[in-house]
């Protein structure tokens, strides 16, 4: 299906590329050759260049170039043949997401995203006790003590320009205090901010122990000092919010949310504070969102048995297919060139037209890049908020929706006969 | 298209006054018909002796969009299936889903719902579930209120008419089909670690009163002629002594349309020993007097649920009385919600109470065309347990047998004892087709004339009335039949609805400027243009 190109030099156009959702960028060159304006970030730049110059790749069979019908009748049969497929990847926007989804519940498949991880230990941490969130915006505009827990500033390079110095804030005089809690990336743009240097295997503990002294209690040992003035900061603060990608806290994450969440519950019994979670785009909360719709529950979930069976451990992607229980994988990417995980498993590959292989897989049906070559929808990291995509140029790459669905159809058929 | 004719069915018709005669109804392309002169070739479905009404509508149930969907995720323990419902059907083994909302809904002959929560920030999200829901027609309700920009007019003392272009735009943007209010200012307010909040309670920063961002909300909607008035989910919900709040809110209606949402959670008095009563009474005196009112109940039904709200204030207040203990609150530019998962139990005084109260106010209001079915889903019930609702109005003698089972106290406060009214057929037909429909401002369903969308619901009427509008015995869907004993057979694709009402286009300067300064979404890419959700998400958008 050929899109039709959208003006393109207006200063709104959406990235897709990470959990910010900026939709302030400007193209140049027309929809015959476009390029990124100056004002966006490293991945945005990357990310829309890469796009740009892919977009006639073709489909192939074990690395050999063949047509789209061809590819999807191949696919057909393995998906048809498959005992537990498992669609991974899930890095598209919402629309891609929403028919592989459709399709896994068809074929009795797993649905996993490559940001699993952290999606599980957001969702275990909101299960196990609940949360209270803020959204970007929202925080932006009355944020006044900013807490970045882990590595946030490497992960969305414009976090600091967008969030910490606009001059313009609701309510608000003067510029947000920012501390960030972890190692820091020298490189990285918030590496001028004010450091609490804390190892990730000790955070939990950290925050344990902060709660614990805004709750009043004494702790064991002399009081450190670090810990003290934080508290004292996050007690005179109007609305101080903890900033985190529960995919970057490593092994502990799900702890490590509950605890922040304990400190902002026990914050908000006398004044106001939040979580800012901030998934890591690839649309993961896109993922997380339609699978909740589609199955009542987040990514992690099986449909092998005819109703959705939750269980983010076992429906894992690196257990699956480290076990040997998942016998194909759907590598789902339109939006990420990287190579789906190393396996022996069978991998049939939707992705991002200028995909990286290590070694062809069995399949690779290039997928137009939502935002880039057709119009989309993916969520920002935040949550409640969407961020509309534009195509950008003319473009022959399907849409991964009439992909997946031409795929259904074809197995709806075969079912039949 | 075949014409297909419904015989000897009794039909229940409350548009043109007809309870329960018996009569042939037509329908060809997917709309009711006049008897045809040369009725040759027709499909005949013989229905003789079977109830016939159009397809219900629910005016304000929580279906879709981020407050809903996280509520999914906080309990995954409530919704574990075992079993398809459907095996050739998709995602009917997933509990609680968008398909088996549609799929659910059908089986009842429910053919049109309306979310009444779609925050603005949240639209494409909430429209994406609407047009995943099978079988059904839907709608939304965009949130105003607690917008900063709404309440900065307001501090600027700007003109009317000025808010009536931003409703209109905001409507427009969202595509939907009316305006909620919810706790107006009571979301901004918390920002602010205000803890409770009234109707004339201040908004620190504004210097506005809830009642006066209520008002010209409710003014805009009136000025406009948008169909469906002001919807709105009034203050201090669910505290006790609160029907004072509603009879305010009445008052403050000032004789223009207003819709009050989930009365049921403001019908409570605080008299007696556990300062806890039925204010019913006075509540329904102050609706029945005031034709400008219409009201849905929000009735509790035992069990567990999960409550789900866009009071992000009361939500975070009611936090103590989670059940399982675990409880969520968000917010975001212009609005926030809850989840609080909540077990009602009969032998608990308050939920007894609440459960009494709500029946009160079904059995008290006078008009049935101004008082609506809801349980608020899931906040006081989910949606599927609607047929229990209507077997307890419509059986006073089922009716009293709970009250030997409630807790006693509650029953004796109650009263409920005392009310003998039984609602009819007619009553049912009124109150969840052709008041709906009206209320709405859906002309062409709710009703059984020629023109209308063939949206038919058949029953076969037993004693019992929940097991005969659990399972409908059969349902078309623009004249398709999409249901048969009770059994979704066919899944056609549903519509949305919603309204474009015409504003002045200045009001895209301000606003232009307004999201450069203060969001991080552009203007241009908070609006949903016409074009947009059916080009993506696939939405067929109907604009009324």
């Amino acid at each position: 299906m050929t899109q039709q190109a959208m003006t393109t030099e207006d200063g709104a156009i959406p990235c897709p590329f990470c959990g910010l959702g900026c939709d302030d960028l400007s193209l140049s060159g027309g929809s015959d050759e476009p390029r990124m304006e100056a004002g966006g970030c490293p991945k945005a730049q990357s990310g829309f260049s890469l796009a740009f110059g892919a977009a006639a790749a073709t489909p192939a069979i074990a690395g050999r170039s063949c047509t789209l019908e061809e590819a999807l009748d191949h696919a057909a049969g393995l998906l048809g043949g498959a005992r537990l497929p498992l669609f991974g990847g899930l890095a598209g926007d919402l629309l891609d997401i929403q028919a592989a989804v459709r399709l896994a519940e068809a074929t009795g498949g797993v649905v996993d995203h490559r940001n699993g991880a952290g999606l599980t230990a957001a969702a275990t941490a909101l299960q196990s006790g609940g949360l209270m969130t803020t959204s970007l915006g929202d925080a932006r505009n009355r944020a006044d003590l900013w807490i970045l827990v882990g590595d946030v500033t490497q992960r969305f390079p414009r976090l600091v320009e967008r969030l910490l110095e606009p001059s313009q804030r609701l309510h608000m005089e003067g510029m947000p205090e920012a501390v960030v809690l972890g190692e820091p990336a020298a490189e990285a743009p918030g590496a001028a901010l004010e450091h609490l240097p804390v190892p990730a295997a000790a955070l939990h503990d950290f925050i344990q122990r902060l709660r614990a002294r805004l709750a009043g209690r004494g702790l064991d040992g002399e009081p450190e000092a670090a810990t003290e003035a934080l508290v004292q900061r996050l007690t005179n603060a109007r609305f101080p919010v903890f900033v985190y990608a529960p995919g970057a806290l490593g092994d502990q994450a799900d702890l490590v949310i509950r605890a922040l969440g304990g400190l902002v519950r026990t914050l908000n019994e006398a004044g106001r504070a939040a979580l800012l979670p901030l998934g890591g785009g690839d649309g993961d909360i896109s993922a997380h969102q339609v699978a909740a719709w589609h199955s009542g529950f987040g990514v992690g979930t099986s449909f092998h048995a005819g109703v959705p069976d939750y269980d983010p451990a076992r429906w894992s992607t690196g257990r699956l297919l480290a076990s040997g229980e998942a016998d194909l994988l759907v590598w789902v990417s339109p939006l990420n060139a990287a190579p789906p995980p190393a396996t022996p498993v069978p991998t049939l590959v939707f992705g991002h037209p200028a995909s990286r292989f290590e070694e062809a897989p069995e399949l690779f049906v290039p997928l137009a890049v939502p935002g880039v070559h057709r119009h989309g929808v993916v969520h920002r990291g935040d949550g409640p908020a969407l961020v509309p995509l534009r195509a950008l140029m003319a473009s022959e790459l399907p849409a991964g929706a009439e992909v997946f669905e031409g795929l259904a159809a074809r197995l709806a058929t075969e079912e039949q006969s | 298209m075949t014409t297909v004719r419904l015989t000897g069915g009794r039909i229940y018709d409350p548009a043109h006054g007809v309870k329960g005669e018996v009569r042939d109804l037509w329908m060809r392309d997917g709309h009711i018909i006049a008897p045809p002169a040369e009725p040759g070739g027709a499909h005949t479905v013989d229905v003789s002796g079977k109830v016939v009404m159009a397809g219900a509508i629910d005016i304000h149930s929580h279906i879709a969009g981020g407050n809903v969907n996280t509520a999914r995720v906080l309990m995954p323990e409530e919704h574990l299936a075992e079993q398809a419902r459907y095996p050739q059907y998709p995602f009917s083994g997933a509990k609680w889903s968008a398909f088996d909302t549609g799929y659910r809904y059908a089986e009842m002959g429910f053919t049109t719902v309306v979310e009444p929560a779609v925050l603005p920030l949240n639209a494409v999200q909430a429209h994406a579930e609407l047009a995943a829901i099978p079988i059904i027609d839907t709608a939304g309700l965009a949130i105003l209120g607690n917008d900063d920009f709404m309440l900065r007019l307001l501090r600027g003392g700007v003109e009317q008419q000025t808010i009536n272009d931003y409703v209109a735009w905001t409507l427009r943007a969202t595509r939907c089909l009316g305006l909620k209010v919810i706790n107006a200012g009571g979301a901004a307010a918390f920002k602010h670690n205000a803890r409770s909040f009234g109707l004339d309670d201040v908004v620190p920063m504004y210097g506005v009163t809830s009642r006066q961002i209520l008002q010209s909300l409710q003014r805009a909607v009136v000025e406009l002629g948008v169909g469906h008035p002001v919807h709105v989910h009034c203050n201090n919900l669910g505290v006790a002594g609160n029907v004072e709040t509603a009879l305010a809110t009445i008052e403050a209606a000032g004789g223009l349309p207003m819709h009050l949402a989930h009365v049921q959670f403001y019908g409570y008095g605080d008299e007696g020993r556990r300062h806890f009563s039925s204010g019913a009474a006075r509540l329904t005196d102050a609706i029945n007097r005031n034709p400008n009112i219409t009201v849905d109940v929000g009735q509790v039904l035992f069990g567990q649920t999960v409550t789900i709200s866009g009071d992000v204030l009361r939500q975070f207040d009611a936090r103590g009385i989670a059940n399982p203990r675990k409880w969520a609150v968000w917010e975001a530019e212009d609005g926030g919600g809850g989840i609080v998962p909540f077990k009602y139990r009969e032998n608990n005084y308050v939920n007894a109470l609440q459960w009494a109260i709500g029946l009160e106010i079904f059995l008290l209001v006078d008009d049935p065309w101004r008082v609506f079915f809801t349980t608020d889903h899931p906040n006081g019930a989910p949606f599927t347990r609607y047929p229990e609702l209507f077997h307890l109005l419509m059986d006073r003698d089922y009716r009293n047998s709970w009250l030997e089972r409630i807790h006693a106290g509650a029953a004796d406060v109650a009263l409920l004892r005392h009310l003998d009214r039984e609602y009819s057929l007619d009553d049912i037909a009124v109150m969840t087709r052709a008041a709906p429909a009206r209320l709405l401002g859906l002309p062409d369903r709710g009703h059984l004339g020629p023109g209308a969308v063939a949206d038919v619901a058949v029953y076969s009427e037993q004693e019992d009335k929940a097991a005969m509008f659990r399972r409908a015995h059969l349902v078309y869907k623009n004249g398709q039949k999409v249901v048969e004993d009770g059994r979704v057979v066919n899944v056609v694709k549903g519509r949305t609805h919603a309204v474009a009402p015409a504003f002045d286009p200045g009001i895209g300067d301000p606003l232009r400027d307004y999201f450069h300064r203060y969001h991080l979404v552009r203007m241009e890419n908070y609006a949903l243009l016409p074009e947009w959700l059916p080009r993506t998400i696939g939405s067929e958008l109907v604009v009324h």
